[in-house]
């Protein structure tokens, strides 16, 4: 045997020497200096219980963000941290990779496309205060963005070519998706290709306005709405809070699912987390899921502002909990790479590769909660099941199957042992959740997951980046991903964070002047611009958003 | 996970200094006594948890390892184990072997993988060496409070028998360890 050579490293970093009283230290990581771009280490640090990023730019100076807002709950999510498989489809070649600077998946990506994006247009019909994502006039280097159908064949044919996993989940983001009148033919093209599930990201006007739309949309193969909803009051939400009931009115009608996206700045709307999440629940048979997005910052920010909108994802946690008065409790959410086991005992058991949901701990986290039927309660998922029980299980057993443990023995000792995990008597009423979780791993019958969504919401969260928490050892395992014209799949957190090497540039390269676009379609852009037809109709407020105070990541695209 | 590979030349592994102890060798009936349980394993599934291996599993999908540690503790009764008195306990420790983008480690490796290490409380240590890393996952302790009435008045004989097991890895076979640690005496009075 060799003599084992040591390694060591972090004691002689002068990155993570630079702590200070009162701080620990956690990890190193590279980022980028928010005004110049370079690429810099940073180190991760604890203080007073929360997380935070500190990098130095020997330009621009240092920079201090707060990272994760509870260091308790960084510590139980980093415990999932668990690095998947990644691409063998990579489109740019390792040596070809300066991570972040060349993303296309490049062969160092770790993570596969879990949900793919295609922006169908950057025109809106909103002119938000936040958002400078929308092409408008009077800027310099204006394009309209709308790749053609042919284009969008393309690149959903490089989605399906991924391997071990072909991509299997696409958005349709924009502007707002609904101004292209060609939109059920291009979802009929993605499903063509093979892709199960899509979703549409909007603000829900257009299908406010014509209550056939959704019908239409759901008949041509589309799976659910990404409504972006930020709060319950005209307030917190002047983007559409008129129009949303008359959007959920017509999904109703439609049979189709509404996944509700609300984007939580600090001070602006995250009173409203709970009377977001009770709406839904009052909406329930329309309503599956609820997506929170901690926002963005963007632009240049001081540290002042940036304390006050900042907010993270155990922040938004906490908020919930107070707000649902303890129905929704910190330790009822899981970190999204917590599904590995179950993915993994799939793997293991069926000997394919399955879609594995490997993003880093901090980025996203998740619960399941269900309505009690007498109470009206929400039950969460994990006052009823031993969640970190049944995942020990399902390693256990994972590593018997990768030893060669017969399917068929572990299957029978699964079968025989999935109810230990259940209190059926905290159960909500009709739901068997061993049942169900059997069909879905032995006998990969996930019809009663759909049945499961009847009585629940799915509650999820996921903090995009921006230039000043950046993490690369984030971006380098995200799994939502943007297709482009050029063939290329790029990271959401490239896409967005350093629009001016990706975003900006290929809308640019894929687009047309406005004056082009308009001589071309005979079109006058402001022509698609809602006038508030449904708020005037009910005396509401005029049709407009509030005053500039943030510049926000326009995430949500809509 | 891909095939098993064989390395060449490993040393046969076993538990590695399993030693029992006694918080006091003598304790009144209605008090309690704390008895410690200590081992490790050693051999070539120890020597396999490096870098070298760590990159090369990494880069063969097989990036995580779990490692059961078991343990009971016996009276013993002419010279035989015969009475269980703390019934078999289980922990498992983890290990995710990840890319980092540790700036130290991308300027030292071509690619960048280190070892996160999940202890039996799911607390996450980031070890700062290889070495450290093996003792955080293959050296294992653990304490039981024992009443008098859980072993009577009088003096007794204990020793405790451990054992630890893990998979298959692209770096190893599954394997099954065991071992009996020292035995101590004890009085209740
Ligand atoms: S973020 Fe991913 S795709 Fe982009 S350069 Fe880094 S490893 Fe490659
Ligand atoms: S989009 Fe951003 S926040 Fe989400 S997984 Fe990717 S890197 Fe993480």
């Amino acid at each position: 045997m060799a003599q084992i050579e040591e390694i060591k490293f972090r004691q002689t970093s002068k990155v993570g020497k630079d702590l200070r009283e009162g701080e620990q230290f956690i990890r190193l990581t590279q980022s980028i200096c928010p005004d110049c771009n370079k690429i810099l280490p940073a180190t991760i640090f604890e203080r007073e219980e929360k997380v935070f990023m500190r990098k130095t730019c020997s330009e621009h100076g240092e920079i201090e963000e707060l990272y994760f807002g509870s260091f308790e709950m960084y510590k139980r999510f980093s415990t999932f941290w668990l690095d998947g498989k990644g691409t063998l489809a990579a489109n740019v070649p390792m040596e070809k990779c300066a991570c972040p600077t060349n993303c296309g998946l490049c062969t160092n990506h770790l993570s596969h496309t879990g949900l793919s994006n295609i922006i169908v247009t950057n025109r809106c019909d909103l002119t938000c205060w936040y958002c400078f994502f929308y092409v408008k006039k009077g800027l310099e280097g204006a394009y309209v963005y709308e790749p053609t159908t042919s284009q969008i064949t393309a690149m959903v044919k490089t989605l399906r070519a991924e391997r071990p996993v072909p991509g299997n989940s696409l958005q349709i983001t924009g502007g707002e998706p609904t101004l292209r009148d060609d939109l059920a033919d291009i979802i009929k093209i993605i499903r063509a290709e093979g892709v199960d599930h899509i979703q549409l990201n909007t603000n829900g006007i257009n299908l406010a306005l014509d209550p056939d739309l959704a019908t239409r949309l759901k008949e041509a193969g589309l799976s659910n709405l990404y409504l972006s909803y930020d709060g319950v009051t005209p307030k917190t939400n002047p983007k559409n809070h008129w129009e949303v009931p008359y959007t959920l009115e017509s999904c109703r009608k439609a049979n189709l699912g509404v996944v509700f996206v609300p984007t939580v700045i600090k001070s602006i709307n995250d009173h409203e987390l709970g009377d977001i999440l009770r709406f839904a629940q009052e909406n329930m048979d329309v309503v599956k899921a609820i997506s929170y997005q901690p926002v963005s910052l963007t632009g240049r920010m001081s540290k002042k502002e940036r304390e006050k909108y900042r907010i993270t994802i155990p922040d938004c946690i906490d908020r919930i909990e107070e707000q649902t008065e303890g129905q929704v409790t910190r330790d009822d959410w899981f970190p999204v790479p917590s599904c590995s086991p179950v993915t993994h005992f799939i793997e293991a058991f069926t000997k394919k590769p399955q879609y594995d949901l490997s993003i880093h701990f901090a980025c996203g986290a998740g619960t399941y909660v269900f309505e009690d039927t007498e109470t009206k309660k929400l039950v969460p998922m994990m006052s009823f099941v031993d969640i970190p029980a049944l995942f020990e299980y399902l390693e256990e057993k994972t590593d018997e199957l990768n030893s060669g443990a017969s399917k068929y023995l572990i299957a029978a000792k699964f079968l025989s042992h999935i109810n230990s995990f259940v209190d059926k008597k905290k159960q909500p009423n009709g739901l068997s959740f061993a049942k169900l979780l059997t069909n879905a791993i032995l006998k990969h019958d996930y019809s009663s997951v759909g049945q499961f969504h009847i009585r629940s919401l799915f509650l999820g969260m996921m903090h995009f980046q921006d230039k000043y928490n950046q993490d690369e050892e984030r971006l380098q395992r995200c799994d939502i991903h943007y297709l482009t014209p050029d063939l290329r799949i790029i990271p959401f957190c490239s896409f967005n964070v350093i629009p001016e090497w990706y975003r900006d540039r290929i809308q640019q390269k894929y687009g047309l002047p406005i004056e082009e676009w308009e001589a071309k379609t005979g079109e006058k852009l402001e022509q698609a611009l809602y006038r508030g037809t449904l708020r005037r109709a009910n005396r509401h407020q005029p049709a407009s958003c509030g005053p500039n105070e943030v510049r926000i990541e326009p995430i949500t695209g809509t | 996970m891909q095939d098993f590979t064989p390395l060449q030349g490993l040393r046969r592994n076993k538990i590695n200094g399993a030693s029992l102890s006694a918080s006091r060798g003598s304790f009144p009936y209605d008090e309690s006594c704390t008895l410690n349980v200590k081992f490790g394993v050693d051999g070539g599934i120890r020597d396999s948890f490096r870098h070298e291996i760590w990159m090369d599993a990494h880069r063969r999908n097989d990036k995580y390892f779990r490692i059961t540690y078991k343990m009971e503790i016996k009276k013993v009764t002419m010279g035989l184990a015969v009475k269980t008195l703390i019934k078999p306990a289980k922990a498992v420790k983890k290990a995710s072997i990840y890319w980092t983008r540790n700036p130290e480690m991308v300027r030292l490796f071509e690619k960048k993988v280190w070892a996160l290490i999940i202890d039996e409380r799911r607390a996450p240590h980031i070890p700062a060496t290889e070495e450290e890393a093996r003792k955080k996952l293959f050296e294992f302790e653990a304490s039981f409070q024992i009443l008098g009435a859980d072993v009577g008045r009088g003096n007794h004989t204990l020793r405790a028998q451990v054992g630890a097991s893990w998979g298959r890895h692209i770096f190893s076979e599954k394997g099954t360890i065991s071992g009996s640690s020292n035995s101590i005496k004890i009085t209740c009075t």
